[in-house]
């Protein structure tokens, strides 16, 4: 095991579409095994930042990395890097929940079926397992062959997390993950945040200030290509010292 | 007159046009089956042809149809899948791209007679095939290549882009990726295709009339070098001898089970395209 | 992990189908340079404005020219103001469904086998010809003319109903916010946006009937001549792709008839690729 399976730090990274940058030369070591929350205002990169952690910007023409990108003890934008299993050990939860027209058990073991066929027998196991920890189990338990869409969006959601967390990653991205659902399944969502920081690293970018203050133990605020303040998340958001985040947090009021 | 008496006016005449259109193919319909269903037996389909086609039926002829359109879309649907797939998911140049669309776009357009001779020289005689149903199912596989190809890379480019990037985030290779994720969500693409290439391949005439068919004396081939008989060259013969009415009733009949087959496969390929794309609202 | 394992199977297949489709296209229209292109380039204009075909002998092109651009031109008068009206009355007029409906109407009757109507214009147009106009046959420029306006009309009348319809929702709901008619909002916003696709479509069904064979070469005549008077459309003619349909198979593959054929298949190629390619950079570039 690598001593370093919960590190995501950046170094001097440069993100680029095409001749236009998105951050310049920022330099950031996020909490092990703790919610990070980054914040800051629309369009300023937010998800390019998150999506850089488990490679999902290679799929956009042009998108260029510079400085070092480490992430679970690998500098991931080497050359001889193997980006599949980087996306194994690192998961993602985009902001609307995806959902594939299939059962509610296909969906589940959707990656790990391919990845790790190996390990058929264990499915359904691991299959509890994963909608035991987003508190689904109960909910399903007697309905897994029935489509994943006949689920609600906040289950939909815990559904997608349950495909994630099956592969047992030991960092979480998350994309605003709540902004699609209504305010109920959002907090059962935050619940399971804090349920999850005991064993995984776990970006998080939201929108909803409040939000941030509930999950969080750090919080970093991007702007204008570069991160301009970043601390523990009590005080950034009650008493920040830098004048983009004051007048952000002011037009939340 | 008025304005909306001018517009009321207008609408009249154009949905009038517009009847007039939509006729002219329960016309078609009226006129084919009806003269077609005098000829039209169980005997007719089950039994072959007699007296150069004037009499008997025409089961040989349903046959060669039948095998020409199945081994041309057999030769015809990977080359179809795996380009479209290359396409989307492997190439990243857009100048090839482009390239791609501009032949596709010119396959589809060539005249059928030209790739029909072309296909002949190169097939039937560069590789030694003759004048074959084998030589005729390659050249029609070419022939509905952009067909096929047209469906499945709309179906492909259709798939919604967070699909592809919940696959990819959990670590598939592209080749998982493809098999789990595009494949899957791209069927009714396929089977559209599929169904749209048939009925083209059974609809064509010029492009096998001297590369894949003999008009007498074939049954069903016992090698891939022999030429099949096909309903469409046998309405083409039978339609030159106007004056004999029995060969015309029997030209009537083969073009009724042609023009069946091909509306089944039309009409099965519309379903297909409206009940099989899976994609939910959002 | 092993190194082969990395290897993507589905990289080098679907590379190998593309490379093997493409190789096709670049085959055939090489092989068609190569057999009559030596031909075109000997006999220049001698054989594009030659008006006799005689095998062995002259070969002149002129009449299958003139006969593939008069049946193609008559075909569009007759075929496009229906095409038209009914594109706009569908797209205007009726409910989606209904619309679905015409459309579905149009997509079966485009996939009515040449061969079909080839035999209906044997045994019902070509008589239905000689006896409204008292000749001694059906078998005319006018008889091709009228069946290649019916297998173009879904052609014209599909594409051009996409463009009209295409026409952006903004537009049409500013005209009306002014106070225009459905009939005036068609005729200053929707038409003038769909003018490239319909121009586009128009240029498609050029291509498609100057490609048909097999009708054609069944109604037209089969006489290699420039009529006399050139505007007489009762009289028999040829068609380029009639006379490959006829003649091809007499000769395939040897010989300088065949040369002359392949060079009347290039001129073919040339045409309609031409309008293809034109046509679908108007279709394209007005989606945009």
């Amino acid at each position: 095991m690598n001593e370093n399976q919960f590190d995501i730090r950046i170094e001097n990274t440069s993100l680029y579409y095409g001749s236009a940058s998105v951050f310049k030369q920022i330099t950031h070591y996020f909490a092990s095994k703790a919610v990070t929350s980054v914040i800051g205002p629309s369009g300023t990169g937010k998800s390019t930042l998150l999506r850089t952690f488990n490679r999902m910007n290679d799929r956009i023409e042009g998108f260029r990395a510079t400085g070092d990108v480490w992430v679970g003890g690998q500098n991931i934008y080497e050359e001889d890097i193997d980006v599949y299993a980087l996306r194994q050990s690192v998961g993602i939860v985009f902001q609307k929940p995806c959902v594939f027209p299939k059962s509610i058990y296909e969906n589940v073991i959707f990656g790990i079926k391919r990845l790790q066929p190996e390990r058929k027998k264990e499915f359904a196991d691991l299959t509890e397992q994963a909608l035991r920890k987003v508190s689904l189990w109960t909910e399903v338990k007697d309905r897994l062959n029935e489509p994943g869409l006949s689920l609600s969006q906040g289950q939909q959601q815990r559904l997608a997390l349950a495909r994630t967390l099956i592969s047992k990653p030991d960092i979480l991205l998350m994309d605003e993950p709540t902004s699609s659902l209504d305010p109920r399944s959002a907090r059962a969502i935050e619940d399971l945040i804090l349920s999850l920081k005991e064993n995984h690293t776990i970006v998080l970018v939201t929108h909803n200030i409040g939000q941030a203050k509930r999950v969080s133990d750090e919080t970093i605020f991007v702007c204008n290509g570069e991160i301009c303040e970043s601390g523990p998340a009590e005080k950034l958001l009650e008493n920040p010292c830098c004048q983009e985040t004051r007048d952000y947090l002011n037009q939340g009021r | 007159m008025t304005r909306i008496q001018k517009e009321k006016l207008f609408s009249k005449a154009l949905g009038f046009l517009t009847l007039f259109a939509c006729s002219i193919l329960a016309f078609i319909l009226f006129a084919v089956f009806s003269r077609g269903f005098s000829a039209f037996s169980w005997e007719f389909i089950s039994s072959e042809a007699t007296d150069f086609g004037a009499q008997g039926g025409i089961l040989y002829q349903i046959f060669g149809t039948l095998l020409l359109m199945f081994a041309s879309i057999t030769i015809c649907l990977p080359i179809a899948l795996g380009t479209a797939l290359y396409q989307s998911e492997y190439l990243k140049s857009s100048f090839f791209q482009k390239a791609f669309k501009i032949f596709m776009a010119s396959l589809n357009g060539m005249p059928t007679i030209v790739l029909g001779l072309a296909g002949y020289l190169f097939f039937g005689k560069f590789l030694g095939i003759g004048v074959s149903w084998l030589t005729g199912a390659l050249i029609l596989a070419a022939m509905i290549l952009p067909t096929a190809h047209a469906a499945i890379l709309e179906a492909i480019e259709t798939l919604p882009e967070h699909y592809q990037e919940t696959g990819i985030s959990l670590g598939l290779k592209p080749n998982q990726r493809i098999l789990a994720v595009v494949i899957p969500h791209s069927v009714y693409g396929i089977v559209t295709g599929a169904l749209l290439g048939l009925a083209r391949a059974g609809g064509e005439t010029a492009a096998i009339m001297f590369t894949a068919t003999a008009f007498s004396g074939v049954s069903i081939p016992q090698s891939i070098t022999e030429p099949v008989a096909t309903l469409q060259t046998h309405i083409l013969i039978l339609a030159q001898e106007a004056t004999n009415p029995t060969a015309l009733a029997n030209a009537w009949g083969a073009a009724s089970v042609l023009l069946g087959i091909v509306f089944f496969l039309i009409l099965g390929a519309k379903s297909v395209r409206s009940r099989l794309s899976w994609e939910p609202e959002q | 992990m092993s190194r082969f394992a990395d290897i993507d199977f589905f990289h080098w297949a679907t590379f190998a189908m593309a490379l093997l489709s493409m190789t096709l296209g670049v085959g055939i229209v090489a092989y068609l340079f190569w057999e009559g292109g030596p031909f075109i380039w000997n006999h220049g204009a001698q054989f594009l404005m030659g008006l006799d075909w005689f095998p062995d002998e002259e070969y002149g092109a002129a009449p299958m020219i003139f006969g593939s651009a008069a049946v193609t031109f008559l075909a569009l008068v007759f075929s496009t103001p229906l095409a038209l009206a009914s594109a706009i009355y569908t797209s205007e007029f009726l409910d989606p469904r209904q619309r679905l409906t015409v459309k579905g109407i149009m997509e079966i009757l485009a996939g009515v086998p040449g061969i079909v109507y080839g035999l209906l214009g044997v045994s019902l147009l070509s008589v239905w010809i000689r006896d409204v106009f008292n000749l001694v046959d059906g078998y005319t420029l006018l008889s091709a003319s009228f069946l290649l306006a019916i297998m173009i009309l879904p052609t014209i009348m599909t594409l051009s109903e996409d463009a009209i319809h295409s026409t952006p929702a903004e537009y049409r709901q500013a005209a009306s916010g002014l106070g225009l008619s459905k009939m005036e909002i068609l005729f200053s916003v929707a038409l003038p946006h769909a003018t490239p696709g319909i121009a586009g479509a128009i240029l498609l069904a050029i291509g498609r009937a100057m490609g048909e064979t097999i009708a054609v070469m069944l109604v037209i005549g089969g006489l290699d001549r420039v009529p006399e008077p050139w505007y007489d459309v009762f009289s028999s003619g040829q068609s380029i792709a009639s006379k490959l349909g006829r003649e091809a198979a007499e000769t395939l593959g040897f010989g300088e008839h065949w040369s002359a054929l392949m060079a009347l298949a290039l001129i073919l190629f040339f045409l309609v690729m031409f309008l293809t390619a034109f046509g679908n950079w108007l279709i394209k570039g007005f989606r945009k």
